[in-house]
């Protein structure tokens, strides 16, 4: 039993000594929780650009915690600011000049000046080091600007004091409207940099006090940079076609009325026709029921012919819409934002093995294929003025 | 022999024309003074007078004890050593001039509790009958359970001086004989002055005296020690104590309340989830919150995390001298609260903890979610029915704590492995602690987080490999 | 002292049951999907896994059989009456050698995820030798009580892969399973190379079976045992499938803890549920290592006739010191493939010599 008991001992006190250490302790105080960053271009040397990384430091004290009063005055956000020429230069410079320790398991967004998406290979670069890393999160958003993308950083608003907090929100729930693509995270765009795809980013724009979310900007594959920005408009037309949409509304001239329509289902299915490489085929069919939820036409709504007229029109609206889009990515920026290689990808293996090269570069099958969108429209509940009490209620 | 103890009456009694002496001995106040006067003397007196004693004194001593004297049990006996013990349990023992042997009866009374409802085990639904500290009365409350032939009370004596009465308490054909054999070996091997409290008996015969867990259970409750006798186990009855030891025990028999098979099953088996989570927030809730706190706090939800960290910001201390403090601070109430007198004690806990509580607060030694923390934690182990595994998942807590201020999550989870090695290679009794989990006896499950309604419960638990498998008329309940 | 007995030292067929899963279920799992992602296109693999898996069943029977038709013969016993006791003993040695390998293996890699997904500073040194102390811990107690602790821990490890299946159903697209069947010949090769490996582990069969008290139905629950690892294995390749994508799939180092660092836990109690999941899953890489540290010194023990304690202590910082020696993840990365290679290797021998001479031993008896 004796002899037990040491045993037990031998093996207990080790683990007790060694365990002293305690390396990774850190309060939770002590850590300067980065939720937002923000990387501008400093100098655009070609070869070895500098960029400036402005990250956002939470303070909580500034927050306003229930218990802890008295602190009212102060900011509950510290942005700061260094630049360098990689993100790991400048973080160890961060960690000289604060006295908090930066801690990014909490970050938010990640905000892309356009400058320095625009030079090629730089986003490849700068993500790679926030993909890698396993303290990130593989939710964190991304997002483009015009401008300087660190005063993103600095829009105070009354219901969120945090700006990235904000962002973050703002992109959580304006998605349902179709005029905004899903946001992008950067677990998703590490497929899409593996797989030398393009890819699309929503873009946000600074106005005045609020933030404009509603166009994004195309990546080209390979060099991952940017090469357009598709407006509102063609945004729309692209979450037809890639089936992101979850309902929002559509407006549009009906006999000179301006009339609303609420998607409430949408299927959207794409088949790409023809096994002969130059003379590709895609068929991309969209399928929309809606309701007409506000109208300023004299008629009463409840008349059918009115509805089929309204259903002609949407379809018009969102053919048109898709086209617009169609145009823009298979002509000026020949970047396959639209899921195509997916498709030849799932259904024609042994095609899209043999074209993979000559996609969005060399031959351009990618812009030579045609695209024939087609919309189809049933508008279901045209009565909404006489249950427009009830229903009003969940229309913005 | 004995001295001259104050309390010794010694009665001495000249009858039939002095031929024959008597002397009386017993203890004052352990007799029923009323038996003596009337059983014993009266009838002396009376009988010796009318009728003619054999004058041949072997044929005297068997005369009076078996036509005279009108005591229950009476006993014939020449050892000096059997007749001191007898006196000093409460017998009277009658000595006759010239014969080498003494008659011991037995007239034990003497002034006891009456029966009350069991104070460390309080029942909504149930009996209120709780055991009391005369091991007769506690032997009739068992008996009253079970109206079995087969039920067993097997008596040892224990205490070198103290020679207490012991019951062994079992149903023949159910109980596995050799846990009952080892039981009963265990118990003779049992070497001291006195054994005050069942405790006592506990720890002499208990498998591991180095594990926390308590591997035998105890409870104030007869319905509950006849539950489990039920089950297969053996409930050990000291004189002098409210407490029955029951044994073998299990690890998942401390989860358990009479009152999850009082209660109909659907809130039986809800009561059990919510005990097991009990379980779980009173051994992890303070290293949970020193790992999350000091380590991963990338796994609070954000704005939590800086809620908690702007809470913590004119804290001086780690996590972990904060949650040692507090835990401290807890048990000290507990403890005092404990002490003192019942009506000062509540008010001890109350004022105590919520004085302490804010003011620490206040004072920026603690955050407020550490105070959150120990509360839960408190209330939560004060819901895990059995008091001696309240207390040792208590200490396992601060082993926890231990581990999550050196390495986090991976501390705790190494010290809950280890706990685990333990357990599965503890027994009591011979039956695994960790049973019927590990070795699984999928039978067993079915009362085991989820209990399942009565009828089902047909068969006793398979883990305690019971001689006969069908538990009849009571519903296979647990301890 | 006398106990009720439970006959301790012996097991039951319910204990192989559990013991293969517990046993299989450990590192492998974590990185296999990336591997098998990278030889197959899309969701191909399922195919690599469950050829494999049929394969190694029917071998993981065909061991239950041989050793179950010497019931409570320890291995050395049994092989050498079949191929002679200098062969039993060298392949006894062989084989604990394996078992020292891979605890070698689990103590640096488990030490290397913790590192990644829980720590930044700790030492690997300390996380590692807290994890080793805890095997040691175990395996120094009674042989049964290990068989118990699989028992114990296996619910909890399958509780958390069926939450992180489940959560992950959210994530799905569709998308990642098209196009089916296109991988080509060598890439199925590759793939059921690589999964056959994963499932090295089984061989401790050979030992354990001299523990079973009725071994007739041994070869069925071994197949059984083996037959539920192959189905968690193909639903984690599943999903990591179904949750990333083949291409950014392969990319990943341990993409089951990826897909449990995307989930997003209901209620949002916890964020980063990889960290909770990597924490729970140190039970099943303990279970692992718990196996094949106690087969080694189980069939040392029938070599040496040295005390159980000793070849513990003995055996213990061999083990961590080898551990520590590789230098970076590619090193212990071709450890890992070199020790799996070995085992299959020698499993395989070791099961076709053993069958041959039993079938030509069988024969002889009869005539």
């Amino acid at each position: 039993m004796v002899k037990r008991i040491f045993f037990h001992l031998s093996v207990l006190l080790p683990l007790l000594l060694f365990m002293t250490g305690c390396w990774d302790r850190l309060e939770i105080e002590a850590r300067g929780f980065v939720i937002g960053v923000a990387i501008d271009l400093v100098d655009k040397d070609n070869n070895d650009p500098t960029v400036e990384l402005t990250s956002q430091f939470v303070i909580p004290g500034g927050i306003g915690a229930p218990t802890q009063g008295g602190k009212e005055d102060q900011s509950p956000y510290m942005n700061f600011s260094e630049t360098g020429k990689s993100l790991f230069s400048i973080n160890r410079e961060m960690r000289k000049a604060t006295n908090l320790v930066p801690f990014y398991q909490h970050l938010k967004v990640i905000i892309l000046s356009e400058d320095v998406v625009k030079q090629p290979h730089l986003m490849t670069n700068m993500m790679d080091v926030f993909i890698r890393d396993h303290d990130m999160r593989r939710n964190v958003k991304l997002l483009i600007t015009e401008g300087k993308a660190k005063k993103l950083l600095e829009t105070g608003q009354q219901e969120s004091p945090l700006p990235a907090m904000y962002i973050n929100n703002l992109m959580d729930t304006s998605f349902v409207n179709n005029a905004t693509v899903k946001p992008v995270i950067i677990g998703d765009l590490h497929g899409e940099l593996l797989m030398e795809k393009s890819f699309i980013v929503p873009k946000i724009e600074l106005m005045d006090e609020h933030i404009k979310y509603e166009e994004v900007g195309v990546f080209k594959g390979k060099t991952n940079q940017l090469i357009g920005v598709l407006d509102g408009e063609e945004t729309k037309g692209l979450n037809f076609i890639t089936q992101q949409i979850e309902g929002g509304t559509l407006e549009l001239e009906v006999d000179g009325e301006l009339t609303t329509v609420e998607i409430i289902d949408y299927r959207s299915n794409t088949e790409i026709k023809g096994e002969d490489k130059e003379n590709l085929q895609a068929e991309v069919a969209v399928e929309i029921t809606g309701n007409i939820v506000e109208s300023f036409s004299s008629q009463t709504l409840l008349n059918e012919e009115y509805a089929v007229k309204v259903e002609e029109h949407t379809k018009e609206k969102v053919e048109d819409l898709m086209e617009l889009t169609v145009d823009r990515v298979q002509g000026e920026m020949q970047a396959d934002v639209l899921g195509m290689s997916d498709i030849l990808y799932r259904s024609h293996y042994e095609l899209w093995k043999e074209i993979e090269g000559n996609w969005e570069y060399g031959e351009n099958y990618f812009s030579q294929m045609d695209i024939n969108v087609s919309a189809d429209v049933k508008i279901e509940r045209v009565g909404a003025s006489d249950v427009i009490d009830k229903e009003g209620e969940e229309i913005n | 022999m004995l001295g001259e103890p104050g309390d010794l009456d010694i009665r001495e009694l000249s009858l039939d024309e002095e031929k024959h002496n008597y002397a009386l001995a017993y203890l004052d106040g352990m007799v029923d003074k009323d038996l003596v006067n009337k059983g014993i003397i009266k009838n002396l007196q009376i009988i010796s007078e009318k009728k003619d004693l054999p004058a041949d004194k072997k044929e005297l001593i068997d005369e009076i004890k078996n036509n005279i004297i009108s005591v229950s049990s009476v006993e014939k006996t020449a050892e000096w050593d059997d007749m001191t013990i007898d006196l000093l349990g409460g017998s009277t023992v009658l000595f006759i001039d010239g014969v080498a042997e003494a008659l011991v009866m037995n007239t034990v009374e003497f002034e006891t509790r009456s029966i009350e409802e069991p104070e460390s085990e309080a029942l909504i639904r149930g009996s209120r009958e709780g055991f009391v500290e005369s091991l007769q009365t506690n032997m009739v409350l068992v008996r009253r359970q079970i109206n079995d032939p087969n039920l067993r009370f097997k008596m040892h004596r224990v205490g070198r001086r103290s020679k207490k009465n012991l019951a062994v308490t079992y149903v023949e054909g159910i109980v596995h004989p050799d846990i009952l054999k080892e039981i009963n070996r265990r118990l003779e091997t049992i070497d001291m002055d006195d054994a005050p409290e069942s405790g006592f008996i506990e720890q002499w015969i208990e498998d591991s005296f180095l594990s926390p867990f308590p591997q035998m259970d105890n409870t104030e409750r007869p319905d509950k020690v006849a539950a489990a006798i039920l089950q297969g186990k053996v409930a050990i009855l000291l004189d002098g104590t409210p407490y029955v030891l029951v044994a073998p025990t299990t690890l998942e028999n401390h989860m358990v309340s009479p009152e999850d098979y009082y209660e109909r099953w659907l809130i039986g088996t809800l009561l059990r989830v919510l005990r097991y989570i009990a379980a779980f927030i009173a051994m992890f809730a303070p290293s949970l919150y020193i790992a999350l706190i000091s380590y991963h706090q990338g796994m609070i939800p954000s704005e939590l995390a800086f809620s908690v960290a702007a809470t913590r910001e004119g804290v001086p201390f780690p996590a972990f001298v904060e949650a040692i403090a507090m835990g401290v601070t807890m048990e000290l109430l507990r403890e005092a609260g404990a002490r003192l007198p019942k009506a000062i004690g509540q008010t001890i806990g109350i004022v105590g903890g919520l004085v302490i509580g804010e003011a620490s607060v206040s004072a920026g030694i603690v955050s407020p979610v550490m105070v959150v923390v120990t509360a839960v934690t408190a209330i939560s182990s004060f819901s895990i029915p059995s008091y001696s595994a309240a207390i040792s998942f208590r200490i396992l807590r601060f082993g926890f704590m231990f581990a999550a201020a050196f390495l986090g999550l991976y501390g705790i989870v190494i010290v809950y492995i280890m706990i685990n090695i333990h357990i599965v290679n503890l027994k009591s009794v011979g039956v695994p602690y960790a049973a019927p989990f590990a070795p699984g006896f999928l039978y067993d499950w079915k009362d085991l987080v989820l209990r399942v309604p009565v009828p089902m419960m047909t068969k006793r638990p398979e883990h305690m490999q019971t001689k006969d498998s069908r538990a009849g008329n009571k519903g296979g309940s647990s301890t | 002292m006398k106990h009720f007995e439970y006959a301790d030292e012996k097991i039951s067929e319910k204990e192989i049951l559990i013991v293969i899963p517990s046993t299989l279920i450990g590192i492998g799992i974590l990185s296999l999907p990336a591997e098998l992602a990278g030889y197959t296109t899309a969701a191909d693999g399922w195919v690599a896994i469950a050829v494999s898996g049929i394969l190694i069943i029917f071998v993981v029977w065909l061991i239950s059989k041989v050793a179950a038709s010497f019931p409570n013969q320890e291995f050395i016993t049994y092989a050498s009456a079949l191929v002679t006791k200098p062969v039993a003993t060298v392949l006894t040695i062989l084989f604990s050698l394996e078992g020292v390998f891979i605890c070698t293996y689990v103590v640096r890699v488990i030490s290397d995820i913790a590192e990644e997904y829980l720590f930044d500073r700790t030492p690997v040194e300390v996380i590692g030798l807290a994890f080793l102390l805890t095997v040691v811990y175990a395996v120094s107690g009674s042989r049964a009580g290990l068989f118990r602790l699989n028992m114990m821990f296996l619910p909890i490890i399958s509780f958390i892969m069926f939450l992180v299946t489940v959560f992950s159903f959210g994530l799905f697209e569709m998308d990642n399973f098209f196009p089916v069947l296109k991988t080509d010949m060598s890439g199925y090769v590759q793939g059921i190379r690589a999964s056959t490996l994963s499932y090295i582990g089984f061989y401790i069969l050979f030992f354990y079976i001299a523990l079973v008290r009725k071994p007739e139905k041994t070869p069925k629950m071994a197949a059984l045992g083996m037959g539920m690892t192959v189905l968690i294995y193909l639903i984690t390749f599943i999903i990591s499938i179904g949750v990333f994508g083949n291409i950014t799939a392969s990319n990943l180092i341990f993409p089951v803890i990826e897909i449990a660092k995307e989930v997003e836990v209901p209620g949002g109690f916890f964020e980063r549920f990889d960290s909770i999941f990597f924490v729970i899953w140190i039970m099943a890489i303990f279970n692992t290592m718990c196996m094949a540290f106690d087969v080694t010194v189980f069939s040392l023990k029938s070599v040496f006739p040295v005390k159980k304690i000793k070849l513990i202590f003995i055996l213990s910082p061999i083990i961590f010191f080898l551990s520590m020696f590789p230098a970076s993840y590619y090193e212990v990365e071709k450890f890992g493939s070199f020790i799996s290679h070995y085992g299959v290797t020698l499993v395989l021998t070791t099961m076709i010599l053993l069958t041959v001479a039993l079938k030509i031993k069988g024969v002889k008896k009869r005539g």
